[in-house]
């Protein structure tokens, strides 16, 4: 295997496992976030604040991976 | 053949300096804010029409959460205006990627690079917002706690505990940086290389199915929105966070996740 090959299998690699804790961490909060709501809807804002807000700090571990992504694709 | 390139491309020069393609776009949406400021403002109604309206919803959208995330009204007032810059220049930097002829239409010079590119979709672009509201964040903590108090967060020899944690939030300001722009980098240069791909996968096996793309457009519409709102909103979260110190005596409940 030629390095240009193992750097692409490895920036795959890393975006695709990256994802996979955030995605559930993400699907996660929606559910919750969605019951909160249904159980008391006078408190949509404030939950939806608190909501977005672990929305982006679990999407930020995504964004981690994307960066090593990058960085192995082109960096490297 | 697809043609995809993570940094935007030079299209001419002004007297020695090169004009990337996003640079151009981002010239063009300050342009068209300023039209479209010009032309909201010009025909102010007490009852307001469609436009006006659509942009008082977002101002008062904007200034409810500025003072829920934000316990001072004084810094609440000095938040909102940036916080609402960053939203409509976020908006229509992420929307004038989606106009069609916007990546398709070419320059042809020595290498050929497309004409428009979303600033947004450009790491200069939103590493540059993001040193600006990183920066707007540090200058209201100084100046609502007092510099002693603010850097006092940082730097503390209390306790080993207290350096310890004072440690990791110096950690995290830095982080922020980075998960500010490669967040909305990521998002949007993403999208468009998904319309791209699609498009360029319909239009070579599926030329009968050409409204394949339609959905995720819609998708990307979407996110165009959802990207801009949660930079604003997130750099509100920060000023509320940075202006209130350590041992506040009514703590907000708001912020009781963070």
């Amino acid at each position: 295997m030629s390095v240009e090959t193992m750097r692409l299998i490895a920036m795959a690699v890393a975006i695709g496992f990256g994802v996979i804790g955030p995605g559930i961490g993400i699907g996660l909060i929606g559910a919750r976030g969605v019951e909160a709501i249904g159980r008391n809807p006078e408190t949509e804002s404030k939950v939806r604040n608190t909501m977005i807000l672990g929305f982006v700090f679990a999407e930020s571990l995504a964004i981690f991976a994307l960066l090593v992504a990058l960085i192995i694709r082109f960096l490297g | 053949m697809l043609h995809v390139s993570l940094h935007a491309e030079p299209i001419f020069h002004i007297f020695g300096l090169t004009v990337s393609n996003s640079l151009f776009s981002s010239w063009i949406v300050v342009l068209s804010l300023l039209i479209s400021t010009y032309v909201v403002g010009r025909s102010l109604r007490r009852v307001p029409q469609s436009l006006q309206s659509a942009v008082e919803l977002t101002y008062t959208a904007f200034a409810e959460i500025a003072q829920s995330v934000i316990t001072k009204p004084a810094a609440a007032a000095e938040a909102l205006p940036v916080a609402l810059t960053l939203f409509v220049y976020i908006v229509f930097s992420n929307l004038i990627g989606l106009i069609p002829g916007v990546g398709t239409l070419i320059v042809k010079s020595a290498d050929s690079a497309p004409l428009f590119r979303a600033p947004t979709s450009d790491l200069n672009t939103t590493i540059c917002l993001a040193l600006i509201t990183v920066g707007f964040v540090q200058y209201m903590g100084i100046k609502h706690l007092g510099g002693k108090q603010y850097l006092g967060k940082f730097f503390t020899l209390k306790s080993p505990l207290d350096a310890l944690v004072g440690f990791q939030e110096l950690i995290s300001e830095i982080t922020r940086i980075v998960s500010f722009s490669f967040r909305l980098f990521g998002n949007i240069f993403a999208g468009e290389l998904i319309i791209s791909v699609i498009l360029f996968l319909t239009s070579t096996y599926l030329p009968f199915f050409s409204i394949l793309p339609l959905p995720f457009y819609i998708l990307e519409l979407g996110f165009a929105l959802i990207q801009a709102y949660v930079f604003a909103f997130l750099m509100l979260i920060f000023t509320g966070l940075a202006i209130t110190s350590h041992g506040s005596e009514e703590p907000s409940e708001d912020l009781a996740v963070v």
